[in-house]
């Protein structure tokens, strides 16, 4: 299952809100907003979706999840996997994570800055695995674990992954493994 | 349509296409009947070139199967529930069967053309003297009526046939055969091997016996097999035909003789007896799509639809002479299910001095044989376990979407390469027991009019007491071979460990010298009827602790080379 650059590019429309970047992050804070739906979440939610995602696995020198456009890929998974129940639970969660933004800060989610964003992801993760989560946690842990999986399974954020390894060698130092990456064969 | 055929093999898996093999080879009209669908042998079903990002719902199942029902069994073990494979696996939903509520059974199997061959575990391990022995030694089960020796030359035919790749360890309790090169070990393995063999003379850690080409022959070579390229996606199907399965290897032998039929899609309703000249005369099948039942004849019929799918079969197949099940009349059809158990898993760091990697999936473990096939002083137990271990590739920090931790720090720390790490399940020997038994559910039946198979078996005090040595011996085992943090998991007493969960579900049409107390013969002949075979695993009498397949194949090479040369000489 992958995204086509044609597909990721025409479901965005523009990006707002440039504030101050650390420098370990590769982009600059952006919170990207949809301009239409997709398939199945709205523009709205995928606008929220994109940007915890891009919280959770930021681009730094190597990929994150805007790269491997979990957050598109996660929406096609809604029609593709998902039962009832988890579209439900989903749509569920972003409607109170969205109105928890909103009492938290004082402002709508896509205004606040990307600090106030990931604190507020952080504070949410953080409770998150608390023995007495709340439904609303309960279902942040499925959406971090799906998010996860669709990124570390991609294939942007596995460079070294080879369908074909040629066969197996079980004792290389690093600069011999270095040479198999670089000939992409053993 | 022509429905007579000198021999029918009920079943396309491991053992039926090693039967059809050689009944074709010899010149024999050969009718292979399988229940399921046909898979074509590098055809669409085959998903070993998808990358994990091409896989259906990146490797999940669609979860309204789970909410609904689907896959229970499946689902229980984890690894195997996903969309690279699931459909050479049964929907239990679809093809139930029946348990105690307090004992519940795990039947994984492969309603297909080649069946769970394309799924196995291709672990190849002979089993030796002793294992043969052990019933009539220590009482529990059968006596086996044939031992080593006589299955020793089949174990080299076949072996040379599916292409063995392994290393010749020269131990009695695992004797070697006919070998390509062997697997590498991992550089953290080989320490752990070379710490083990300073301590103990008994006790080994060698590489796995792997049904997966190192080094094809011409045969392999002209069956269009090439050699393993070490994806290990073999449950997928192996477009290479790089590991031995009835799609890559027997089928197509037996397809080049010109003598061979397959009809698939077909699910066998009874084996058909002729009470008058007491032998069977072919078998009934049931049309899995139009449920329209044919009539197959033949002069032999081979059972090779899987342990239990054959006790099915033969408890359904009754007549005047026998109405409790074809060639049951020493009531042992469907007694002594047979398994193996894993109540122990061990992990535990490797701290090897050199900073080294691995590279590529080797398609098999390493294995520590069993070491205790005579009862000593510390133990209380009868019978032995091994251990199916691995430390193939180094560990690396994995993303962990199950604790704390987002954004830049927690994604930084995933890749890093951390030690060593191995791993180490107990498989041990389940003891045979006349009460673990499969019967036909007096009430119940699928949507093909079939009555459900009803298995009730469990383990016993004796494996409970096997698991408690297991874990004092991985412990002990693993700090002799120089590991460090061992962490050893026993399954408590009070926690139920299902029969099949291991897959190796074995016997219910036990060999043996006596037709009073087994159902077959030393060749896998029917005590009761002359031209009926079991080859499969319901003909083990007892279990052992190795991979069984490979002495399936033997028995059933073996067993056809004699049914033949009965067919030959007009004696059946």
């Amino acid at each position: 299952m992958k995204i086509t650059r044609r597909v990721f590019l025409s479901s965005m429309l523009y990006m707002v809100s440039t504030t101050a970047l650390p420098f370990e992050l590769k982009t600059p804070f952006k919170l990207i907003t949809f301009k239409s739906n997709a398939t199945f979440f709205n523009a709205e939610e995928m606008t929220l979706l994109y940007d915890i995602a891009d919280i959770m696995i930021p681009s730094t020198d190597t990929p994150g999840a805007s790269d491997s456009h979990s957050a598109q890929v996660l929406d096609e998974l809604m029609v593709t996997w998902a039962s009832p129940n988890t579209q439900q639970q989903f749509k569920t969660f972003l409607s109170q994570f969205k109105a928890k933004a909103r009492n938290t800060s004082g402002k709508e989610y896509v205004l606040m800055s990307r600090e106030d964003r990931l604190a507020l992801l952080i504070d949410i993760d953080e409770s998150a695995f608390d023995a007495s989560a709340s439904d609303f946690l309960v279902i942040y842990k499925r959406l971090k674990a799906l998010i996860f999986h669709i990124h570390y399974s991609s294939e942007i954020a596995n460079p070294n992954f080879f369908l074909v390894p040629g066969g197996y060698r079980g004792s290389l130092t690093q600069d011999e493994l270095n040479v198999i990456y670089e000939r992409k064969y053993l | 349509m022509n429905n007579d055929y000198d021999v029918i093999i009920v079943g396309s898996g491991i053992t039926g296409g090693w039967a059809a093999k050689e009944f074709c080879e010899r010149g024999f009209n050969t009718l292979v009947i399988e229940r399921g669908r046909n898979v074509e042998h590098r055809g669409p079903e085959y998903k070993d070139f998808q990358a994990p990002w091409d896989l259906q719902n990146r490797g999940m199942p669609d979860e309204s199967l789970a909410e609904n029902g689907h896959y229970a069994t499946l689902r229980k073990k984890g690894h195997l529930y996903k969309t690279d494979a699931l459909q050479f696996f049964v929907d239990d939903k679809k093809h139930p069967y029946s348990f105690p509520e307090d004992r519940p059974f795990m039947w994984t199997r492969g309603y297909h053309l080649g069946g769970r061959s394309l799924t196995w575990g291709r672990q190849v391990l002979r089993w030796s003297p002793m294992d043969f022995q052990a019933n009539a030694k220590d009482g529990h089960g059968i006596p086996w009526p044939i031992g080593y020796e006589d299955l020793a030359p089949w174990y080299s035919y076949v072996e040379k046939f599916i292409g063995v790749s392994a290393n010749k360890d020269g131990l009695k309790t695992l004797p070697d055969g006919e070998f390509q090169a062997p697997w590498e070990m991992s550089y953290a393995e080989q320490y752990i091997s070379n710490n083990i063999a300073k301590k103990y003379s008994d006790r080994h850690l060698i590489i796995g016996r792997a049904a997966n080409l190192t080094a094809p022959t011409e045969e392999q070579i002209a069956l269009g097999r090439g050699k393993c390229l070490a994806r290990s996606y073999c449950r997928r199907g192996c477009s290479f035909g790089a590991y031995f399965s009835s799609q890559s290897a027997t089928l197509p032998a037996a397809h080049k003789t010109g003598n061979l039929t397959v009809v698939t899609d077909s699910i066998v309703e009874r084996i058909d007896y002729d009470d008058v000249n007491n032998k069977v005369s072919g078998v009934t099948v049931i049309d899995a799509n139009t449920k329209e039942k044919r009539h197959y004849k033949s002069r032999v019929v081979f059972m090779c639809a899987s342990a239990l799918g054959t006790v099915q079969v033969m408890l359904n197949s009754i007549s005047k002479t026998f109405p409790n099940g074809i060639a049951n009349s020493s009531g042992m059809l469907g007694h002594y299910i047979l398994g193996h158990v894993t109540g122990v898993v061990a992990n535990a760091d490797v701290p090897v001095s050199e900073d080294k990697y691995a590279f590529g999936r080797r398609p098999i473990a390493t294995y520590i044989p069993n070491y205790r096939h005579e009862k000593q002083e510390d133990t209380d137990f009868e019978r032995g376990f091994g251990f199916q271990t691995t430390a193939q590739n180094r560990s690396f920090s994995a993303p962990n979407a199950k604790s704390k931790g987002i954004g830049i720090v927690a994604k930084e720390n995933v890749g890093k390469p951390g030690p060593w790490r191995f791993r180490a399940f107990m498989y041990g020997e389940v003891l045979p027991y006349y009460e673990n038994a499969a019967s036909l559910h007096p009430t119940k039946k699928d949507e093909w009019g079939m009555p459900l198979l009803h298995i009730d078996a469990e383990i016993k005090a004796n494996e409970r007491k096997m698991i408690k040595q297991a874990a004092t011996d991985i412990q002990e085992i693993l700090e002799a071979g120089g590991c460090t943090n061992i962490q050893v998991k026993a399954t408590p007493d009070n926690k139920h460990i299902p029969m099949g969960k291991q897959v190796h579900e074995m016997g219910g049409a036990c060999m043996g010298s006596n037709p009073d107390s087994s159902v077959l013969n030393g060749w896998g002949q029917a005590h009761d009827v002359p031209n009926l075979f079991v080859t499969d695993g319901a003909c083990m009498a007892s279990s052992a602790t190795q991979n069984p397949s490979l002495t399936y194949m033997a028995i059933t090479a073996r067993a056809a080379d004699y049914a033949a040369k009965l067919l030959e000489n007009n004696v059946i």
